[in-house]
This record gives C-alpha cells, structure tokens and sequence, in this order.
C-alpha cells in the first residue's frame, strides 16, 4: 500500500484494471476533490456526491478501458461529464420544467454560503455545456484541447463556449475581486 | 465583449474549488459501493450458472422421457398380437394361474 501512494496515476490505474482495489482507492482518494468539485459547479452541490460516487464505480467497473492514453485525471472527467448528461437527461424527462441545477446543498448553510450560492447561482444560469467548458478550462486548469477531449466536442466550439460563458459570469458576477475578503 | 486576462484570472479566483485533503469519508463511501457492486455481480453471475444446470437437467429429463416413450412402444408392439391371438378365455386363465401361483409362493414363505 506505501509503495503504491508515490505511484503514477497511469500506473495505478493499470493495476486496478487487473482488479487490485487498493490501487484503484488511492486513484479515488487523488481525485474525489476536483471530481465532486467539478460535478459540484455543473449542477450544484445535492448531486454531486451521488454523481461522484458513480462516476467512481463506472472507473472501476471499466477500468481496463483506459488505454493510457491522456491523463487518467482526464478520462475520469468525461466520465463524469457524461454520469452528468445522462442524471440531467433523466431528470429533464421527470421534471419537464428543470433548469439543470440541482437544489442547493445542506453545506450551503455554513462557511462562505453567501458567496457560493451566488457563483451557483450565476453559473446555473449558463447553459450545461458552457458551464462544463468554463469549469474545465478556468476553474479546474484544463486546456482547450483537454476540455474537448472531455467534452467530445471540436476544439473551436469549446474555446467559443469558455469565451461566451466567462463573459456572461462577468456580466453576472461583476468583475470584483473579492476572493481576499 | 472579450474578457482579459486579468478579468479571467479574477473570475477564476472566484469560482475555484475550496483546498482541502482528501475526504476519508466518502473515499469509504465509494469502497462500500464497489462491495455492493461486486456482490451484485457475483449473485448474477451464480444466478446465470444455476439457471443453465436448471436446463441442463430439464433437458436431460426431456431426453429420458422421450426415451421411455419409444421403449413403452416397442414392448406394446411386441404384447399386442399375444393379446389378440390368445383368446379370452385362455387370457383370464393365464391371469388366474400366476394369481394361483403368486399366492402359493407366499404361503411357502410364511412356512
């Protein structure tokens, strides 16, 4: 297990492919932040968990399905870009009138609430997949060309949709920096 | 309007993720739900073996059946002109002679 932690992802991941669940817990330990993170900030908090914990199971479950190729980090995003789109798709279908976002989280009422609910807020008001672009590339550090990858979309439409959906959070966020306050 | 950079840099301060170290709990959490998920898998994958052995064996009881089918015919085909060219006169006296002679055993045994 100690050897296992200073591991590379590709690695690690190769070993949970041939079923060694303690590679793939390090793998979940790694990146559960920027996965719950991500899903978190494309439709809110009272998903994310549940989305997280199956995107996670889908890995392991498919986990002879990363080929190496890219970073594992991104292949779990698609993953979970695409555990998203079909939750959103379904729900949709339930709830005819639904707006993408998910109902604000109970962690909502501690800390910085004021200030994430209005970035949920505003960012519930972008479409799905101008959020998802806007997240990758501004938030979670992703390039353009990762983005796409993860997205499945041409490169062109992401760089659009990062540039349309940085704008209108400025438009709706205003341009303050009051990340120090 | 095209944001700058500076612009972006600030937007992204202000949507970035809380820093933090892993979170055990939910690390547990995925665990549990990979438990479940391989248990799942198994009970499925021991559901597919017993419902194959099930058809196997109906199969197999199938073939006997059939088997026992023709056997009853062919001891039928070889009864039948016995019947018919025994009168039945003679029929009910075979009948009472191994009555006659399964009670004559019995009696030996008693003694």
């Amino acid at each position: 297990m100690a050897e296992l932690i200073h591991q590379a992802d590709e690695t690690l991941a190769a070993a949970a492919a041939r079923g060694e669940g303690a590679a793939f817990e390090i793998l979940v330990r790694r990146h559960e932040r920027v996965v719950r993170g991500f899903l978190n900030r494309l439709g809110g908090a009272g998903r994310a968990d549940d989305l997280a914990q199956e995107t996670f199971l889908t890995a392991w479950t498919k986990a002879s399905g990363f080929t190496g190729e890219g970073r594992y980090k991104g292949w779990l995003m698609r993953i979970a870009w695409r555990t998203f789109l079909m939750d959103a798709r379904g729900r949709r279908r339930r709830l005819p009138e639904h707006d993408g976002m998910s109902e604000p989280a109970e962690q909502a009422d501690r800390g910085d609430a004021e200030r994430d609910l209005i970035v949920e807020d505003a960012l519930g008001r972008l479409k799905e997949a101008d959020r998802a672009a806007v997240v990758l590339c501004l938030v979670l550090g992703h390039s353009h060309s990762e983005a796409a990858q993860i997205l499945d979309m041409p490169l062109g439409t992401v760089k659009t949709r990062v540039a349309r959906g940085s704008a209108q959070l400025l438009e709706l966020l205003g341009d303050d920096d009051d990340s120090d306050a | 309007m095209t944001p700058t950079p500076d612009q972006l840099a600030r937007l992204a301060r202000r949507l970035a993720l809380p820093e933090r170290g892993p979170d055990e709990a939910f690390v547990a959490r995925v665990r549990l739900a990979r438990s479940a998920a391989n248990l799942a898998r198994e009970a499925a994958h021991s559901r597919r073996e017993q419902l194959v052995i099930e058809i196997g064996g109906g199969g197999a009881l199938l073939l006997a059946a059939h088997q026992l089918g023709q056997i009853g015919e062919q001891a039928a085909g070889l009864l039948a002109p016995l019947a018919t060219g025994v009168g039945g006169l003679a029929l009910a006296g075979l009948v009472a002679a191994a009555m006659l002679s399964t009670l004559a055993g019995e009696r030996e045994g008693l003694a």
